[in-house]
């Protein structure tokens, strides 16, 4: 007996799938309600994290490298927004 | 599997559409823009489902990264708040 | 079944239940983010959905993505990016929190929860770069706030 890899994959890919899409809903349900921009921006930050799992995830299920790639572009400009905002909050002004 | 695909670039599609009308409707312009990243995180997603690889990588570098920096730069020259109703 | 097999059978069940753990941690730092009250809570929940909820099932997946047989020459491209990725979030999203949670303390962007004690506000005056910082700048949501524009010091 041997698993079948892919089959096995396809299946819990659809669960997973799921799962993540509930959790981006109830992210963007809190973007909404945000009180202040810090609890957007901080959002914004696991919204990006997630997503660029769920891209790789997905990026194995279409069998496309050029597509699984984008997550790493993805989870790095996330990461600069927080910067950004910090620097602007703190000093007023940002430098490029 | 279609259905799956439908249905999640119906909600991430959505979504950028509410997110889109609340930036657009905000007087905090920092705010405004954090709701504006928010939006195109999610039509990334919505690309992504699409299956089209090099809109995804055109469409993070500049929607989610070099026009929140350069608006925030613009934001940090002039004034944050909108004035008048 | 070849040892090689169930080397292979091992490293793909691994990988799909850090999959799944991965999934479940994150819904729960979506409740979590979602249900927390205060800014400063809501940043554990951030905590559970960037380690728990992007780290491990990346990881998995690169996992995952090197015994796929169906991904032919392309596995290790694609365990390659997954482990690339998985190492950047797992350096890059405390460095991101701890800066986005300096701005709200040190601008006082919100409103500030009751604490039982708070040892940082009383070591504040020892310190004058930060102190300078704080009382410029306030912030409260629904009110207009007293903001204005500084120059930094140094």
């Amino acid at each position: 007996m041997g698993l079948n890899f892919e089959v096995v994959f396809r299946e819990v890919l659809y669960a997973v799938a799921v799962i993540y899409t509930l959790a981006f809903v109830i992210y963007g349900i809190r973007a909404i309600k945000g009180p202040t921009t810090a609890d957007i921006i901080l959002v914004v930050d696991c919204l990006s994290f997630d997503m660029a799992a769920f891209m790789v995830i997905l990026g194995i299920y279409f069998r496309s490298v050029m597509l699984a790639s984008g997550s790493i572009i993805l989870a790095l400009w996330a990461y600069m927004l927080d910067l950004y905002y910090t620097k602007y909050v703190l000093y007023g002004e940002v430098e490029v | 599997m279609i259905e799956f695909h439908l249905t999640v670039l119906a909600i991430v599609v959505s979504f950028g559409f509410v997110f889109s009308y609340l930036a657009m409707k905000e007087h905090d312009l920092l705010k405004a823009l954090a709701l504006s990243s928010v939006q195109s995180t999610f039509f990334a997603l919505g690309f992504y489902v699409l299956a089209a690889p090099d809109i995804v990588l055109a469409y993070l570098a500049i929607a989610v990264g070099a026009y929140t920096a350069l608006m925030i730069l613009a934001i940090s020259k002039t004034e944050r708040f909108e004035v008048g109703k | 079944m070849s040892p090689l097999d169930v080397l292979y059978h091992a490293v793909f069940v691994t990988g799909m239940v850090f999959i799944v753990i991965g999934a479940i941690y994150d819904l729960i730092a979506a409740i979590g983010m979602l249900r927390f009250s205060d800014f400063y809570m809501r940043t554990h929940a951030a905590t559970v959905g960037t380690i728990g909820g992007a780290v491990l099932p990346v990881f998995g997946a690169g996992l995952v993505a090197l015994v796929s047989p169906q991904l032919g020459e392309l596995r290790f491209f694609m365990a390659g990016i997954a482990f690339t990725v998985a190492m950047l979030i797992l350096m890059v999203a405390p460095t991101g929190t701890h800066s986005l949670v300096s701005a709200v303390y040190f601008g006082r962007v919100g409103r500030k929860p009751r604490l039982i004690v708070d040892q940082l506000e009383e070591d504040l005056p020892h310190r004058e770069d930060v102190a300078e910082l704080v009382r410029e700048h306030r912030e409260v949501p629904g009110e207009q706030p007293e903001f204005y524009f500084r120059r930094r010091s140094r």
